[in-house]
């Protein structure tokens, strides 16, 4: 590129992110001042915020860069990204309308609350509140990361990673801090909107560009690299997969899928329960937006072999097309939307789940709601810089800490279950159960010895932890009938 | 339960099933192309689009009576 092109780029990129701030200030006034607006937008979000919320959540910087990336150097195995969005958020279209039903009786806006209240346990609450961030961190670290590539890769290096990724999450922090989950939802809308129609442009467009279409680039690729599109795909060192591995990523993000904290808060949002299931209904079409994305990896593998690190293909092709500056900018714009519509939410939980879940459950139950408020926002700034630590300055290996943090979300689902279906659950037991599943899905991870045909650790965990909630509960006391029966059915 | 529940409960088990092994490695291969997918993204596409229209059925069914 010349350098009045990058600058173009430049500016697209820049003009999107003043487009985001100023959406995301303008809808602070839709909402009253407290935690139930700050946390919960007043429980009064539509079908179209909560769908487009719950897109951001698989369209992420990992979707947008880590798609096409696993599509051109694994192959078929990115195919399990769309396989856990069929059925992933099912159990909430028999349950989210009791959770939301509840929550606006009892006033919950996080997860823990609705469990804790169940089994009457502070400590419980206060290990999903752990959970949460230990899951939370890793994952808005990469995003972070993420945003400051998009900012390098446009600018030529000219704008260095750090730069890139504190322009881009302030602009996350201004709106969140401001508006709470209704700057999310409403940059997420937008966001939305943005990826879907640049995923299928490019998705699209590039293989008809480089191999006549999308029918052609497959039959080439079949006879060329058969092993390529063979179910369940390559490892990441390009041998092939396991069906062990492959099987038991799929079984363990469908599971802990409806369990992520961040998503499960969106159920109080809904301003009805028609509202909820029409989102749980259409969820499985992101899927389906999703594939085009993949086919954009797909382009590289004859055109564009060798390219390291494999994350950077869809710049690597595009880049060497001599395409339009406006359209590279455009991309790098809704990958830094991808990042942003993540992050965003990921902050936003964060400092939500540490005030309610944590700091006023162990520390200051008095605590009034606009002191909460205060703390949520102070919080979100606090661990806005903490992960912008993680993602420019320390060395830390991410993928330790994300493949844990899938492993441990998955172990909440136990505890759905028990708190909708197991009258006989008592407080001991769910704890127990927690906190052994958990600990099993870590040893697992970090000793290889234990590993059997590529097992996701997280499954282990869960077979840990039903034992242990089974056997536990049923040697102590459960939770009185009374108090229980509001909880149990789903109705 | 409601009847029409059930069924998408079971439905909704199937199609989990179907995508991991041992259902998926019976349909995961490279050929043939439909609608120039491989069959093994068809399939799971496939599962996609299956999954969504029963749920709106059931959303449907549900809304009328």
């Amino acid at each position: 590129m010349t350098s009045g092109a990058w600058l173009v780029v430049l500016a697209v990129t820049v003009g999107y992110l003043l487009a985001s701030l100023v959406i995301g200030l303008l809808s602070s006034r839709k909402t009253s001042g407290g935690t139930e607006g700050y946390v919960a937008g007043d429980r009064g979000l539509g079908f179209i915020s909560l769908y487009f919320i719950m897109g951001a959540s698989i369209f992420s910087a990992f979707a947008f860069l880590g798609g096409p990336g696993w599509a051109y150097s694994r192959g078929a195995a990115s195919f399990y990204i769309l396989a856990y969005a069929a059925v992933g958020l099912t159990p909430w279209y028999f349950l989210a309308p009791k959770i939301s039903r509840l929550g606006r009786a009892r006033g919950y806006v996080t997860q823990a609350e609705l469990f804790a209240d169940r089994f009457q346990s502070k400590g419980l609450s206060a290990v999903l509140a752990i959970i949460s961030i230990l899951g939370f961190l890793p994952y808005l670290t990469l995003q972070i990361k993420g945003a400051g590539y998009v900012f390098s890769i446009v600018s030529e290096g000219r704008i260095p990673v750090w730069a890139g990724a504190l322009l881009a999450y302030a602009v996350v922090l201004i709106y969140v801090f401001k508006s709470g989950v209704m700057g999310v939802a409403w940059t997420n809308t937008m966001q939305g909107v943005f990826m879907l129609i640049l995923a299928w442009t490019l998705g699209l467009y590039l293989p008809a560009k480089l191999y006549g279409g999308v029918g052609p680039m497959f039959d080439q690729l079949a006879n060329q690299a058969p092993e390529l599109l063979r179910a369940p795909g390559l490892a990441a060192d390009g041998s092939r997969w396991s069906w062990g591995g492959y099987s038991s990523a799929v079984a363990i993000s469908t599971l802990g899928f409806s369990m992520w904290p961040h998503y499960f808060m969106r159920i109080y949002t809904a301003k009805n329960e028609r509202t909820l299931k029409q989102m749980v209904v259409f969820y499985p079409t992101f899927g389906i937006f999703l594939i085009p994305i993949l086919f954009i990896g797909f382009c590289g593998v004859i055109r564009f072999p060798g390219v390291e690190p494999a994350d950077t293909i869809l710049p690597t092709i595009l880049t060497s097309l001599d395409l339009p500056p406006v359209v590279i900018g455009l991309f790098c714009a809704g990958a830094l939307a991808a990042s942003m519509s993540t992050g965003d939410a990921l902050l936003h939980a964060s400092g939500s789940v540490l005030v309610r879940d944590l700091y006023r459950v162990l520390i200051r139950p008095d605590i009034d709601d606009a002191q909460q408020t205060r703390l949520i926002r102070i919080l979100v700034v606090v661990i806005g810089a903490l992960a912008y630590y993680f993602a420019v300055v320390s060395d830390l290996s991410l993928v330790l800490m994300l493949l844990l943090s899938y492993g441990f979300v998955a172990q909440i689902f136990p505890v759905f279950l028990a708190t909708f279906f197991w009258r006989r659950a008592s407080r001991p037991g769910v704890l127990a159960g927690l906190i052994a599943g958990c600990a099993v899905t870590a040893i697992w991870n970090l000793v290889p010895e234990l590993q059997w045909r590529d097992i996701h650790p997280g499954l282990w965990g869960l077979a840990a932890h039903m034992l242990t909630l089974v056997s536990v509960s049923l040697a102590t006391k459960p939770i009185p009938a009374s108090h229980a029966e509001s909880f149990l059915g789903t109705s | 339960m409601t009847w029409a529940r059930r069924i998408v409960i079971v439905f909704l088990l199937v199609a989990f099933a179907a995508l991991i092994w041992p259902i998926y490695p019976l349909f995961g291969n490279e050929r043939p192309l439909i609608l120039g997918m491989p069959q093994s993204l068809f399939y799971v596409a496939f599962w996609l689009v299956a999954s969504f229209l029963v749920m709106l059925a059931l959303y449907l069914f549900e809304e009328r009576s």
